[in-house]
């Protein structure tokens, strides 16, 4: 089974990123941030049809953001959510593991479209359900747009009145929300999918 | 030794003196990678040849990435409060315990092939860390910044050991099925059990060590 459905799904996580970072003036070296996040798209997505050369230039590229562009991490504030989380948070948290293992050892048991999985890729396509589910379940429990990344390439999306929405919505959303967050809040309990 | 296996251990320097003077990691890796290239006579386009088949080869290491949206989103809904209140629920809760048992886990596990069940970004950032954090705080005398961050750098140590010694025993592993391979080459038959079994004293001393410093650890702190 060839690994290139998750290197489209990351490279589309990584492109949805940078999108993102061009447009949040909030936060310090934004075209560095994006840039690095394009460009982890780009090896991502084609990076089988570029020339070795470019690809290499490209890394190099990626290199020289992390190391001079981007500016140094600093732990994210305490919100006030955060003081009353409840046990049902670990439910997600743990299912990446739990689900992990059960998918890597069943799926090389079954093929798809009649290709069968080898062991390394069971266990990749294994980790990348288990997130993908378990941002699904982590979405359910908080019932809250997610945090920090939009996942479009995900059909399924849960917001905090209407349940599941579709892609579209959640693409469109996750937009206008940088610009006017409070505004989104409104439109989002709109929503009608 | 000639000249030329003097200069060809110049990377190693650059990796040594760049991490020794606090640079970035990824400023000490990219000075290290052109300065391995440019003893290795590879010439700029060998050079960007070796970087873009080596990143495009390995790009599945990333895909642990997409753990992170759910970390955040959990956090940001109160993971780690919560994993504070549980160690704080739990009197004489202390770091070097705590981790103590991880470490059992996480290498028990890691020995019968589950080596998905932990991890920093999945395991230890959003849940061992914190819990450690709060057994310390616990402690008598607290915790201050430099302990916190000293408690999470043991946090990450446990699982690095836990992991690289325990999985070295599973018989299916890829480092394992790769030594039986190499000493093939080499005309030396070894069966992936013997190399397992032959691991096990070296995994059982990695745990009696990480052990031992991190219940050191929490009786130098009852001290103080």
């Amino acid at each position: 089974m060839t690994l290139m459905p998750l290197y489209v799904l990351l490279g589309s996580y990584f492109a949805l990123i940078s999108w993102r970072a061009a447009h949040d003036r909030l936060r310090p070296a934004a075209a560095a941030r994006s840039a690095f996040f394009g460009i982890l798209a780009l090896l991502f997505l084609i990076g089988d049809l570029l020339p070795l050369p470019l690809a290499g230039m490209l890394v190099l590229a990626l290199a020289v953001i992390a190391g001079w562009g981007l500016p140094q991490q600093t732990a994210a504030p305490t919100s006030p959510q955060e003081q009353h989380g409840s046990a049902r948070l670990l439910l997600p948290v743990l299912a990446i593991p739990l689900l992990t293992i059960v998918l890597t050892l069943s799926l090389p048991h079954f093929t798809l479209a009649g290709v069968a999985f080898t062991k390394q890729s069971a266990a990749l396509y294994g980790l990348a359900c288990a997130c993908v589910i378990a941002l699904a379940l982590a979405l359910a429990i908080t019932r809250n747009e997610p945090a920090v990344a939009r996942w479009p390439a995900v059909a399924i999306c849960w917001s905090r009145s209407v349940g599941p929405c579709c892609c579209h919505c959640c693409w469109r959303f996750s937009g206008r929300c940088l610009r006017k967050r409070a505004w989104a809040m409104r439109w989002r309990r709109r929503s009608v999918c | 030794m000639s000249a030329a296996t003097w200069w060809a251990l110049l990377p190693v320097a650059v990796v040594v003196l760049g991490f020794a003077l606090r640079q970035h990691p990824a400023r000490v890796v990219l000075v290290a990678a052109l300065s391995a290239g440019l003893v290795g006579g590879m010439g700029v386009v060998g050079l960007l040849e070796t970087l873009g088949s080596g990143f495009l080869s390995v790009r599945y290491l990333l895909l642990i990435v997409l753990a992170l949206p759910v970390i955040a989103q959990v956090e940001a809904h109160g993971l780690r409060a919560l994993a504070r209140r549980l160690v704080g629920s739990w009197r004489g809760a202390r770091p070097g315990r705590l981790l103590l048992g991880y470490l059992a886990l996480r290498q028990g596990s890691s020995a019968l092939g589950l080596t998905s069940l932990g991890g920093h970004p999945q395991m230890v950032r959003p849940l061992v860390a914190p819990m450690a954090e709060a057994a310390a705080e616990q402690e008598p005398g607290g915790a201050d910044a430099s302990e916190r961050e000293r408690t999470r750098a043991l946090a990450a140590a446990t699982d690095n050991v836990g992991l690289f010694f325990g999985e070295d025993l599973f018989l299916a592993f890829g480092a394992v099925l790769l030594m039986q391979a190499f000493f093939a080459e080499r005309g030396v038959e070894l069966a992936p059990l013997e190399i397992a079994l032959w691991g096990l004293p070296t995994a059982l001393l990695a745990f009696l060590i990480h052990g031992v410093r991190l219940l050191w650890r929490d009786r130098q702190r009852g001290r103080a």
